[in-house]
């Protein structure tokens, strides 16, 4: 009996053991929320090509909508070269030029800028008696890059920047595709760019007589910044690299005699169906261009006969496309990115500092209902007076401006804001900065 | 004694006896016989060392020589043969006759005798050796097998014994004899070796008969087994012996392992052996040189005469066939159950053997923590380098663990700073002493207690090494807590002594106390849940145990409660409910197998064992149990120390059960089902027991291997910083010790290059930690590009993550954090500057820990970058943040101890004392 007492005594505890529930699980780790595209949230403006030459005057362009303060960088390529960098407090809202020339002379000098608030903006302006190139820094980076337009046609030179601000190297996979379709460059594919340094390649030796190339850069490892740089007997110019998208907007598209065309380019698997609406002074021109465009396939919409003047555009697409402005004639080249989406605030660094020209405002407004827009001068003491311009639904206001370091555009109806520089021997286009929306 | 001078010459060869003495005493009858030779030899000679050999020599009239260098001398020239017997061999009045007539017809050089035993002549000793390559005997006969002459052909072998060996003199002078350092199987086998090697024919002669006295020993003598090693050395090539030798050492290990379960024991034979050749290894080389000059002949031609395989692993199948065998006569459980006990038999005599079996299994579990380092992973982390600063932080100061924090360390940090103390403030000698006394401890408390209640000594030591090393103690070392490993030590002792008799006087009483408040005092310090284990493990036995028992709850109680006070001050700080739910939560799922056994072993005994050992099961069932289901809490919010005493618990109960289990089985002599059941029992806990393989073999007492040491050291190798702090990322179970989480993800700093002991938990968060929360938030959002400088505040040099997780791509895109090339995981170091202590005219002062120290600058603040506390001093202090800014005059910035913490270690240090003395001032009286 004592023995069937404890053997039940054992057999029950061992039941009650086994039996025992288990823990709940610590919940899985959380990645954070880190966009896709990192949006500026770092207040980290990333300028991929900047030139400060004997030939060349090179020029960054800050503007920020409160006080703030700013550290700018020049990477050494050099092995363990120590960096150039500069430092300076803003009064918001307001700009400043900076020549990169005072911080460091060696020809080209990819930096970046680190401002203390979030709601700034950086640009770049290079000059020179013949050229002018312009276009905005960057600050978000999307997972995979697209560069759109460019040829390497006789005559023409193409050259893709892979700027690395970072302490790791990064390798990246560089795409080409053109209109012979997708271009195999084993020499692209894991690219190297070491950290703090840059690479550029030559495009025009790399892919020879291309009327139209888009570039498509995948990180393998790291992070890059690119641009590309695209010059002619006439003229320079440079934009940045972006994502793709279903909707872009081009505050400036054609500039009286300088001739713009969209360039775009399908990066995926099926062919899209791309309508392009013109908007001018006097309204909007929809679905001015409709175009099939095949996967992997990057096509020229020449704008340049659909109307005269002034006109910006806006691209919709049934599926994500990658899109640029590129705009030649009058001795001039220009080219820029778009916007994603209309907004209610724009910085414009450098908009009224660049050039000698004739330097415009441009402002788009697509949407239905008209918009007022307050326009206020930046510039190193702070923001001048408020200047009111009503733009109506779907039309485009192009004005004149005075010199000035940049612009802060704001407006309670969201719209796409850019400037542009043009003279008889220059022409220069740059899409203003998106602030954070509230 | 033979004429002299010599007739041999009518008839034949001459012939010289000579007569190898060990034993003087035995000497008599052996003389007689060589008189009763048909052969007439030229002369005898005695040869031996011991004093009476040359009078013995005189009165028989014969010769003598000290050394068979001395004999070669006196041996005259025209001499054809010499004739070497032993003191003890009966030569047959033919057998040098026979030796010699048959040595000329076949032209052999040696020549052996047919060896038969003295006290039945009809029965073989040996008829010519074959050896295997190691020089081990194998004599081809069965033991007692009869002589019918079927082995009576004259055949050349691989050696004959130096009881007959007749040799020709040429060959004797030219290898000098045998080797009187080797007992006479081994000499012989020496001898013919050589003797081969100068192309030599070696034979044995059956017709030549001798009578000697068979070796009722089962265990070769040590000196044999030496003599082997000997042989070998001297006569293989190099090449050879880079094989043989090393094979031989294992072969000889191996059977020293097996062996004790056939009711022997070779390991101090064989260790003595090898130490014997390691000792004498340069006349050995001397020998060899010798021995190989002048060969004509190579191993090969040994090889010849050898035979296939290990002879000693053959006896042993031959062994081990012949137990099948009687166990198949007798029935199966039978023949086990007499083998186990003629087992137990042999080696229970010896209880000391069990021990030492204890203790070697004891070290070999923590080899590599003795001849190395602990290894460094999860909890198991080493002690810091100075133990002072240990007790210091302990008694009230500061604790360095992450940003740092005023929470006080746990008992056993200052335990171990205490030991590290007294054994002279090394690290690495206070971990192996500390392991090896409690694990050793543990074992051998056991044992006592299982043979209190009259239990065999392999049943209680098995039971033992169960109990450090089973599957529960694996699975307290599996979650790297080592210092749980120590508690193990002193747990059996304190119911061993709760259960022992009561002593009869008051002082003995006291002293007995004492200890027990000690071993539980011991129990809880380094495992505070578990000071409950002894007390519920004595209360179940006085529920299901026999005998007077309750006073031995009250006792085991008692002492609990009075071990409280050693853990001061932690126990008067600590809350009770929030330690009991500290770490994650635990759920213990030991193997179905093992569990399954253990339950099976249990029942088997509840039901077939003897009163004692019923219930013995029982208490051991019902703990080992009661211990897994608290092992098995987690989901009731119960953290990792009440799981730890969960599997203590568990690992007493199994150790209880494997004892009785195997005691059971020894104890049952009657057949039938009770005894097949009793067997199936103990098969079961002896596969249990076997568990203790796994944590036996690493070396590392069953901790997982080092992880941080290899991962971390680049940090000191870089630059030898020592005044940074290093970020790890990674899941939970990789960090060490404990660790913060941001969304999961685990974190935490550490000192660099790795952290020690008092780091492990980094109690409570405080308003440096949030910081250092956000400032990761912001980066892993990717809202600071400059995460080197933002983690610079805090010190943080380096960022490594230690495994793989979801925020590994989180720091790529800062611009000042350079990852570091090269390594298994992804490290980076951090570009800003980052010392945990600078000036503000930027001069950085070094990690004295748990301060710091550095120049003094008049006027100046120093920025102390550990957790913001006002005791933070000398002079002005204020809050910087989360920080601390101080006078940067002195040169120094300490903390100030809390007062009333500091008494109250000094009190526990007290009572320890007290204790200690009362526990010496009772030994005696316990003792007697």
């Amino acid at each position: 009996m004592r023995r069937l007492i404890l053997v039940g005594l054992v057999a029950a505890a061992a039941v009650g053991a086994a039996f025992l529930p288990e823990p709940p699980q610590p919940p899985a780790p959380v990645a954070p929320p880190r966009p896709e595209a990192a949006t500026p949230a770092a207040g980290v403006w990333y300028c991929p090509w900047v030139q400060s030459s004997f030939e060349r005057e090179g020029s960054l362009a800050l503007a920020s909508v409160g006080d703030v303060s700013a550290a700018l960088t020049f990477p050494n390529p050099e092995p363990g070269g120590q960096a150039d960098s500069f430092s300076l407090d803003l009064v918001g809202p307001g700009a400043t030029i900076v020549r990169v020339a005072d911080i460091a002379l060696r020809g080209d000098v990819p930096g970046f800028v680190e401002f203390s608030e979030l709601e700034t903006a950086a640009g770049v302006i290079v000059e020179s008696p013949l050229t002018l190139v312009a276009e905005a820094c960057i600050a978000s980076v999307p997972k995979v890059w697209y560069l759109v337009g460019g040829s390497t046609r006789q005559g023409e030179s193409l050259t893709l920047r892979l700027f690395n601000p970072f302490p790791e190297i990064a390798k990246v996979s560089v795409a080409a595709a053109s209109e012979f379709g997708a271009e195999p460059v084993t020499s692209l594919d894991g690219l190297s760019v070491g950290p703090r340094t840059w690479t550029d390649v030559d495009l025009a030796v790399t892919l020879r007589l291309r009327d139209v190339l888009a570039i498509t850069i995948t990180p393998e490892e790291g992070i890059v910044i690119p641009a590309m740089f695209a010059s002619n007997a006439d003229d320079e110019a440079m934009w940045v690299g972006s994502g793709v998208g279903t909707r872009w907007e081009f505050p400036v598209v054609g500039a009286g005699s300088v001739a713009g065309s969209i360039r775009l380019y399908n990066p995926s698997a099926q062919a899209v169906l791309v309508e392009i609406d013109l908007i001018t002074a006097e309204g909007p021109i929809l679905g001015a261009e409709v175009v099939q465009v095949g996967p992997g396939e990057p096509v020229i919409v020449d704008l340049s006969t659909a109307v005269g003047g002034s006109f910006g555009a806006v691209v919709r697409a049934e599926t994500a496309v990658a899109a640029a402005v590129v705009a030649s004639g009058g001795g001039g080249l220009a080219a820029t990115i778009g916007a994603p989406k209309p907004v209610d605030r724009w910085l414009l660094p450098g908009a009224g500092a660049a050039g000698d020209g004739a330097r415009s405002l441009w402002i788009t407004n697509s949407s239905g209902e008209a918009a007022t827009i307050s326009l206020r001068a930046l510039g190193a003491d702070g923001a001048g007076a408020v200047d009111k311009i009503l733009v109506p639904a779907g039309s485009l206001r192009q004005f004149i401006i005075e010199p000035t370091a940049g612009y802060l555009a704001e407006s309670l109806t969201p719209f796409v804001a850019g400037w542009a520089v043009q003279s008889p021997e220059a022409v220069a286009f740059a899409l203003g900065v998106p602030m954070p929306q509230e | 004694m033979s004429s002299d001078p010599l007739v041999g010459d009518a008839v034949g060869p001459k012939v010289v006896t000579v007569v190898l003495v060990g034993d003087p005493s035995a000497i008599g009858e052996g003389l007689d016989a060589l008189g009763h030779q048909l052969y007439e030899t030229a002369a005898t000679f005695l040869v031996g060392t011991a004093p009476e050999i040359e009078g013995i020599a005189d009165r028989r009239g014969v010769k003598w020589a000290r050394t068979i260098g001395d004999l070669r001398d006196q041996i005259p020239s025209d001499t054809t043969y010499v004739w070497f017997v032993n003191e003890h061999v009966r030569a047959r009045p033919d057998a040098l006759g026979a030796l010699v007539s048959e040595s000329v017809r076949v032209d052999a050089s040696v020549a052996g005798s047919k060896a038969l035993r003295i006290d039945d002549p009809e029965i073989l000793v040996s008829v010519g050796i074959a050896t295997d390559v190691f020089a081990v005997p194998h004599l081809g006969i069965d033991r007692d097998e009869r002589d019918q002459s079927q082995f009576d052909v004259i055949r050349d072998v691989a050696a004959v014994s130096a009881g007959s060996l007749l040799v020709r003199r040429d060959l004797l002078q030219g290898l000098r004899g045998p080797d009187p350092q080797l007992p006479a199987e081994a000499a012989g086998i020496d001898f013919c070796f050589r003797a081969r090697l100068r192309g030599a024919r070696i034979v044995v002669v059956p017709s030549s008969e001798v009578l000697v006295k068979a070796s009722g020993r089962s265990t070769t003598p040590w000196t044999e087994e030496a003599g082997r090693i000997r042989a070998m050395m001297k006569s293989y090539s190099i090449m050879t012996l880079l094989w043989a030798l090393p094979l031989a050492f294992l072969i000889g290990l191996a059977e020293a392992i097996v062996v004790p379960l056939l009711g022997r024991w070779t390991l101090f034979n064989w260790g003595r052996a090898w130490l014997w050749n390691l000792v004498r290894l340069p006349s050995t080389i001397a020998a060899r040189l010798a021995a190989r000059r002048g060969r004509i002949a190579g191993d090969e031609e040994l090889f010849r005469y050898q035979i296939r395989g290990s002879a000693r692993l053959r006896s042993l199948g031959i062994e081990a066939s012949e137990l099948i065998q009687e166990r198949r006569v007798h029935g199966r459980v039978g023949g086990l159950s007499r083998w186990l006990a003629a087992s137990q038999t042999a080696v229970r005599s010896a209880g000391f053997i069990w021990a030492a079996s204890v203790g070697v299994a004891v070290l070999a579990a923590t080899r590599s923590i003795w001849s190395g380092r602990l290894p460094a992973v999860g909890f198991s982390l080493p002690p810091a380098e100075h133990s002072a600063d240990v007790l210091s932080s302990y008694a009230g100061g500061w604790n360095p663990a992450g940003l740092g924090t005023l929470w006080p360390l746990r008992p056993a940090v200052g335990a171990v700073a205490l030991v590290q103390r007294i054994l002279g403030d090394r690290p690495e000698l206070t971990v192996t002493v500390m392991l090896v006394v409690a694990l050793l401890g543990g074992a051998l408390g056991v044992a006592r207690l299982l043979r209190g209640f009259g239990l065999g000594a392999a049943s209680s030591y098995v039971a033992g090494i169960a109990f450090f090393a089973g599957p529960a103690a694996a699975a307290i070392a599996d979650t790297t807590h080592w210092t749980a490993l120590i508690a193990l030590g002193p747990l059996p002792w304190v119911l061993r002594l709760a259960l022992r008799r009561w002593p009869a006087t008051w002082r003995g009483r006291i002293g007995t106390s004492a200890v027990m408040v000690l071993a539980s005092g011991l129990v809880a310090v380094f495992l505070p849940a578990a000071v409950i284990v002894a007390p519920l493990a004595l209360l179940v036995w006085a529920i299901v145990g026999t005998g007077s028992r309750w006073m031995a709850v009250a006792r085991g109680a008692l002492a609990s409660v009075a071990a409280l006070p050693l853990l001061f001050p932690w126990f008067g700080i600590i809350d009770g409910s929030d330690y009991l739910q500290q770490g994650p939560d635990t759920f213990w799922e030991p193997s179905l197998v093992v569990a399954a056994l253990v339950g099976f072993a249990a029942v088997v005994t509840i039901v077939v064992g003897d009163r004692l050992l019923s219930t013995l099961a029982g208490w051991g069932g019902t703990l080992a149990i009661a211990g897994a289901a608290a092992a098995r809490l987690g989901d009731f919010d119960l953290g990792t120390d009440v799981g730890l005493a969960g599997l203590l618990a568990a690992s007493l109960g199994t150790a209880l059960v494997i004892g009785s289990a195997l005691e059971t089985f020894v104890r049952l002599d009657l057949p039938g089902w009770r005894r097949s059941a009793g067997a199936l029992g103990a098969a079961a806990a002896l596969a249990v027991a076997l568990v203790a393989a796994p944590f036996i073999l690493p070396g590392r007492a069953g901790l997982p291997g080092d992880r941080y040491r290899g991962l971390l050291d680049f940090a000191a190798t870089i630059d030898g910083a020592s005044g940074s702090r290093l970020l790890l990322l990674g899941s939970a179970a990789a960090l060490p010790g404990e660790s913060r989480s941001l969304d999961g993800t685990a974190y935490r700093v550490i000192s660099v290059p790795i952290p020690t002991m008092w780091e492990a938990r980094l109690g409570v968060e405080r308003p440096a930690d949030a910081a250092l929360d956000a400032v990761l938030r912001s980066i892993v959002a990717g809202e600071t590009v400059r995460a080197g400088e933002a983690l610079a505040e805090f010190g943080i040099e380096w960022v490594v993550f230690v495994d793989e997780t979801v925020l590994d791509t989180s720091f790529d895109g800062t611009l000042d954090l350079l990852p570091l090339p090269g390594l298994d995981e992804t490290a980076f170091v951090n570009e800003a500057p980052a010392v945990r202590a600078v000036t503000s005219s930027g001069v950085a002062w070094s990690w004295d820990a748990p301060g710091y120290r550095g120049e003094g600058i008049a006027g100046e603040a120093v920025f102390v970058a550990e957790a913001a506390d006002q005791r933070w001093g000398p002079g002005e202090w204020a809050q910087n943040g989360w920080s601390n800014l101080l006078s940067a005059t002195p040169g120094v910035a300490t903390f100030s101890s809390r007062t009333e913490l500091r008494n109250e270690a000094i009190f526990a240090l007290g009572y320890l004392a007290l204790l200690v003395l009362l526990a010496m001032s009772g030994a005696g009286r316990r003792a007697r």
